[in-house]
C-alpha cells in the first residue's frame, strides 16, 4: 500500500443519531477517515460501538444525521452494485444452485451475455474462491465455509469497486475461519480489489489489516493505526518467532486503545 | 453397562510415577479430578474412528487447569467425558476418591451458549438449580444474589435474558453453575463468542470469582493467551489422535489481573514454548489463536 493511492472512500464529519425509545442515541459521532484504493481496511471497537453502522452507511444501506460520505468524490446516495456488501447471514437464494445463485447478478444486468457466457464467468469466481466442485450444489446442502465462499463468488462476479464486510467469518469454526483468511487475503492481492471489512476480533484485524480504524464506545474514533506487519502473516510466516512477538505487540496495542477507552489497565508495549 | 477393570489394567505406583514425573513436581494436595487412561473411540461410516488416546490428567482441589489445542484434539471430548455427557470407551474418571458416571449438580458447566431459559428472569435462572434441590425460596435467592454479585451482575437480577449482552448472560451462566456449590466447574470455550474487550473483561471477572471461591476449574480453549492467563497448569494437547503432548505448569504471579500483561517477557516465553511444541504440525492444522 503507498500513500500516493487515490481515495476511494471519504468520510467527514459523519454522525448519525437514532430515536429510541424517546430519547437520542449516537451511534456514531464526527467520523473522518479515507479508504484508499486497494487498501485492506479493517474497523474495529466494543460491541455497540457503531462500527456495523458506519459499514451500513458507506453501503448506502443508511444515511447520516450529519456529515458527508463520498465515493470515488460522489456522494452516497444508496445501495448500488459498486459496493459489494457481505454479513454474518448467507444471503443465497436457497432454491438456485451455487452456479446459479453466483449468476443472479448477470441476469439483473441487462448487458446481453447469454446463457453460456454467465455460466463461464459465474465458474471463474466459483474457481476463484475454490467451490468450483461443488457449483451443483444447493445452499442447503453447504457447510459454513462453503455458503461463505459462495456468498463470496456471488458478490465478486459483480465485480464491485469494494467489498464492505461485516462480521463475515464470525459464525465459522477456527479452523474455517483460518482458510477464509487466506482465501480472502489472496483474492484481495490477486483482484486488487479494496476491502472494509468490520470485526470485534482483534487478531482477525491484525492478520488483515493494512490500517485499523479503532471505534470507542460512543461512536467516535479513537484511533487510525497502521499495520507495519510484512506479508505473508498467515500460515507458516505467523510461526517464526520474530514476526511473532511483532503480531502481539501490535495486537496489544490496539488492544490499549480499546482498554483506554473502557478504563481498564493497559499493557506496556516493548 | 460399561464393566470397569481399572485395577487390572492399570498399577496405582506406576500411574502415580508417571503423573509426578508428567507434572514436574509432585501434586500440593490430594488430587479432586484424576484421569487414568481416559480413551475414547467413535465409530465412524463403519469404521473405529480414535478422537481419544490414553489421556492421564490430574487436578487438585482449588487448581484452575486448561486444557489447550487445535480442533480435532479431542479435549471438548475430554471435557464431555469430565461432566458425564459422553462415556470414555476405557479408562476412568475419578472425582473426590469417587468413579465418575453421569452428569450432576457436584460438576458446573459452562458452555459457548448460555443455556438460560428466556421465560425466567436472571436470577430465576441462577435459582434453577437450587429450586431443584428443595433449597427454599428465600435462601435461594439470597444464594442467587450472592452469585450474581460475584460475577458482577448485582442489579441485573430482574432482567429478562433478552434484555441483556452476551457477555453478561455468560456471567449469569457462571452464577448458576456456581450457586450448586460444584466441587469442579467445567467450561467449554465459554468466551469465544465474545468480542475481544468483552472476552478479556470475562476472563477477569472468572479470575476474580475464582480467587474469592477457589472453586476447582477445568476449562477448555484453542486460545492460547487465554490459557495462559488463566491457568496454574495447561495441558497442551496433539490431534491424531487426540492425546496429551505436554502439560506446563503456569506460574505466572497471581492476581493475573493485576500483575500480569500479555506483552510480559515471561507470559511470551510460555507462549512461545507452547508453539514451538506444535511445530511439527502442518499450518492448516493449527487453527490455535495465539
Amino acid at each position: 500500500m503507498t500513500t500516493e493511492s487515490p481515495v476511494l472512500i471519504s468520510l467527514r464529519q459523519v454522525s448519525k443519531t437514532y430515536r429510541k425509545n424517546g430519547r437520542e442515541f449516537h451511534a456514531l459521532r464526527d467520523c473522518s477517515f479515507d479508504v484508499m484504493k486497494n487498501e485492506f481496511l479493517v474497523i474495529v471497537g466494543p460491541t455497540g460501538c457503531g462500527k456495523s453502522t458506519l459499514l451500513n452507511l458507506m453501503a448506502g444501506l443508511d444515511f447520516p444525521t450529519s456529515g458527508t460520505i463520498l465515493l470515488e468524490g460522489e456522494p452516497v446516495t444508496g445501495p448500488g452494485a459498486d459496493r459489494g456488501v457481505i454479513f454474518q447471514e448467507y444471503a443465497l437464494l436457497p432454491w438456485r444452485s451455487v452456479l446459479k445463485n453466483v449468476e443472479l447478478g448477470f441476469e439483473f444486468r441487462k448487458n446481453g451475455m447469454n446463457q453460456r457466457e454467465r455460466e463461464d464467468e459465474a465458474m471463474k469466481y466459483l474457481d476463484m474462491v475454490g467451490l468450483g466442485y461443488a457449483v451443483k450444489k444447493h445452499p442447503g446442502e453447504l457447510s459454513g465455509g462453503m455458503k461463505r465462499r459462495a456468498s463470496l463468488a456471488m458478490i465478486l462476479a459483480i465485480k464491485p469497486v469494494i467489498l464492505l464486510m461485516d462480521g463475515a467469518f464470525n459464525a465459522l469454526d477456527s479452523k474455517t475461519k483460518m482458510t477464509m483468511h487466506q482465501e480472502i487475503t489472496r483474492i484481495w492481492e490477486t483482484e486488487k480489489n479494496t476491502v472494509v471489512f468490520v470485526t470485534s476480533d482483534l487478531d482477525e484485524a491484525v492478520k488483515l489489516a493494512d490500517r485499523i480504524v479503532v471505534l470507542n464506545r460512543d461512536g467516535s474514533i479513537a484511533s487510525v493505526l497502521r499495520n507495519e506487519l510484512p506479508r505473508p502473516r498467515l500460515g507458516s510466516a505467523a510461526r517464526d518467532l520474530d514476526f511473532h512477538h511483532r503480531f502481539i505487540g501490535f495486537r496489544e496495542t490496539v488492544m490499549n486503545v480499546i482498554k483506554k477507552d473502557a478504563g481498564l489497565r493497559t499493557c506496556a508495549i516493548s | 453397562m460399561r464393566v470397569l477393570e481399572p485395577a487390572q489394567s492399570v498399577n496405582i505406583q506406576d500411574y502415580q510415577d508417571m503423573i509426578t514425573s508428567m507434572n514436574g513436581t509432585d501434586q500440593a494436595g490430594k488430587p479432586l479430578l484424576e484421569l487414568r487412561d481416559v480413551s475414547k473411540t467413535f465409530m465412524k461410516d463403519g469404521a473405529e474412528f480414535r478422537v481419544l488416546e490414553k489421556v492421564n490428567l490430574s487436578i487438585s482441589e482449588g487448581e484452575f487447569v486448561c486444557i489447550l489445542g487445535p480442533t480435532g484434539c479431542g479435549k471438548s471430548v475430554t471435557l464431555q467425558i469430565v461432566a458425564g455427557l459422553l462415556e470414555q470407551s476405557s479408562g476412568s474418571v475419578i472425582l473426590d476418591g469417587k468413579e465418575e458416571h453421569g452428569p450432576g449438580p457436584h460438576k458446573g458447566m459452562v458452555f459457548q451458549e448460555y443455556a438460560l431459559l428466556p421465560w425466567r428472569s436472571v436470577v430465576e435462572n441462577v435459582e434453577l438449580g437450587l429450586e431443584l434441590k428443595g433449597i427454599g425460596k428465600q435462601e435461594r435467592r439470597k444464594i442467587a444474589e450472592e452469585q450474581l454479585e460475584l460475577v458482577g451482575l448485582k442489579g441485573s437480577e430482574a432482567r429478562m435474558v433478552h434484555e441483556i449482552s452476551g457477555g453478561m448472560r455468560q456471567r449469569a451462566a457462571i452464577a448458576r453453575a456456581l450457586a450448586n456449590r460444584p466441587k469442579i466447574l467445567l467450561m467449554d470455550e465459554p468466551f469465544e463468542a465474545l468480542d475481544a474487550l468483552t472476552k478479556e473483561e470475562m476472563q477477569i471477572q472468572i479470575l476474580k470469582a475464582w480467587e474469592k471461591t477457589r472453586t476447582t476449574i477445568f476449562f477448555v480453549t484453542h486460545d492460547v493467551d487465554e490459557a495462559i492467563f488463566l491457568s496454574d497448569k495447561l495441558c497442551v494437547m496433539d490431534i491424531n489422535p487426540g492425546r496429551v503432548k505436554k502439560i506446563i505448569t503456569n506460574t505466572l504471579p497471581r492476581p493475573r489481573h493485576e500483575l500480569v500483561c500479555r506483552t510480559d517477557r515471561e507470559f511470551g516465553a510460555i507462549r512461545d514454548q507452547i508453539i514451538q511444541l506444535y511445530s511439527s504440525l502442518k499450518d492448516e492444522d493449527l487453527d490455535l489463536v495465539f
